[in-house]
């Protein structure tokens, strides 16, 4: 094995080799990194005879497909620190969700960016079980545990914000409370009521 | 530990129980574009197997002298293919048709299986088109645990992760917070170009630290057309990759995924 090499600006620039054109090969997830900052290739113009296209506008199906696709792509792009079992579950939870057969074109798509919050949370409090998964009517992914203590869901929001609500029923009282928090303080908020009597001992809540 | 451990599906589950590979792409361009009808074709072909598809389009505005109102066009200059596990996409332009497969990785022998039967089922519907370049990529990202001191981020010290990074002298401004380097070199002994990119990237793990390290491979000359031959090339360049990866990661680094 070679030993490792060192690159370093400085030091670089008297052995560097002049740059050579042509790219690297295509990546499918980078473009936001602008990483792909690489000599540009020369590229030929677009033929004049590629069709020049008004974007129609997509089938419910290829939307569902394509949401669907966002989604676990999502998931994969933090695989490498989720259960490959409980993974599973989550697909077939997303397959559920956006289901052509049971989907009505009044409903809202799941938003990306709620997604990528629920995703966080998993990953910060870890997977946690009997999760039962829904979309609201603005497309915020809802995660809930119901018992026969009560409910506990959590909305999703953009920018790692989660909407809480719990009602708990105990000794013939009803009581219930609300509140929006950030992702980091969410258990904190939410431990003065116990918050793993549910997961340890929920039902699946139905799919939204 | 020897090289082809690194994403054998067999033995990687003892070496790398989570390897940090959050894709992998196979590329050919061909020397000459292909019609966009063969491109259509290539795309219905595909479309039951990968059914979340996206059109790439270029735009351009054309904008006249005498100030009336421009004119905007699109024209398709490809399409993202995405099956619905959402872990293999194909991309596919009028010169170039790239498999990648993102996380969880299934190691090289199941990964270049499946590159191989899209490039096979693509050769049939296109005939003979001369490849002008066959390249392999892999996209790494380490998540790096960092720790707060009175609520402030500690510093990484990414030597401690990495060996390409960049070296400034010290004391002559605070810890970066962030930077992107990029080595390019040839591989003469696969006749090939080596393209590095590392960057420090916003983690997807919350308390973590992102560092991607993007390894890519190409051969741009004496490229072979036969499929045999172009799979024992994308053998040797993936042992090139391994002995890259495996020599610019500390152990410390290999201790988060394995």
């Amino acid at each position: 094995m070679m030993p490792p090499s060192r690159f370093s600006p400085i030091s670089g620039t008297t052995s560097m080799q002049p740059p050579s054109l042509g790219g690297s090969a295509l990546s499918t997830t980078l473009s936001y990194l602008t990483l792909d900052h690489q000599p540009v290739e020369p590229r030929r113009p677009t033929p004049s005879s590629a069709p020049i296209i008004q974007i129609p506008e997509l089938s419910k199906e290829i939307r569902l497909f394509n949401t669907i696709a966002t989604l676990k792509i999502a998931v994969a792009n933090v695989s490498m620190h989720l259960d490959a079992e409980w993974r599973a579950r989550l697909f077939s939870q997303i397959d559920m969700l956006l289901d052509p057969e049971d989907w009505d074109e009044s409903y809202k798509l799941a938003d990306a960016e709620s997604f990528t919050t629920f995703l966080r949370m998993v990953l910060l409090f870890g997977a946690l079980p009997r999760l039962g998964l829904g979309i609201d009517e603005d497309g915020h992914i809802l995660a809930g545990w119901r018992n026969e203590i009560g409910l506990l869901s959590l909305t999703f929001l953009r920018g790692d914000r989660v909407r809480w609500s719990i009602v708990r029923r105990e000794k013939g009282e009803t009581e219930s409370a609300a509140g929006e928090t950030t992702l980091d303080r969410l258990l904190m908020v939410l431990k003065p009521y116990d918050p793993e009597r549910w997961y340890g001992n929920a039902n699946y809540l139905p799919s939204a | 530990m020897t090289l082809d451990m690194a994403d054998d599906p067999g033995i990687s589950e003892i070496s790398f129980a989570r390897p940090p590979i959050v894709e992998a792409v196979i590329e050919r361009r061909f020397a000459e574009p292909f019609s966009h009808e063969v491109m259509e074709d290539l795309r219905r072909k595909l479309e039951s197997d990968y059914p979340a598809i996206s059109q790439l389009n270029s735009m351009s505005w054309a904008i006249n002298a005498l100030g009336a109102v421009p004119e905007v066009s699109q024209n398709i200059v490809g399409y993202r293919l995405a099956n619905l596990s959402g872990d293999a996409i194909v991309v596919i332009t009028t010169q170039s048709l790239a498999f990648a497969r993102l996380a969880p990785y299934p190691g090289w022998r199941e990964f270049s299986k499946q590159g191989t039967g899209l490039f096979r089922v693509a050769r049939k519907m296109m005939d003979y088109m001369q490849i002008g370049r066959i390249g392999v990529r892999y996209v790494n990202r380490l998540d790096i645990p960092f720790t707060l001191e009175q609520g402030t981020p500690v510093p990484i010290q990414m030597e401690d992760y990495i060996l390409i990074h960049p070296e400034y002298p010290a004391g002559l401004f605070p810890p970066a917070q962030s930077y992107s380097m990029q080595a390019v070199t040839l591989l003469p002994d696969i006749h090939s170009r080596l393209t590095i990119n590392v960057a420090t990237v916003p983690s997807p793990f919350p308390g973590r630290t992102g560092i991607i390290f993007d390894i890519d491979i190409g051969r741009e000359s004496e490229i072979p057309q036969r499929e045999d031959e172009i799979s024992n090339i994308l053998d040797a360049i993936r042992s090139e990759k391994n002995r890259i990866f495996l020599s610019c990661l500390t152990d410390k680094a290999k201790a988060l995924f394995s």
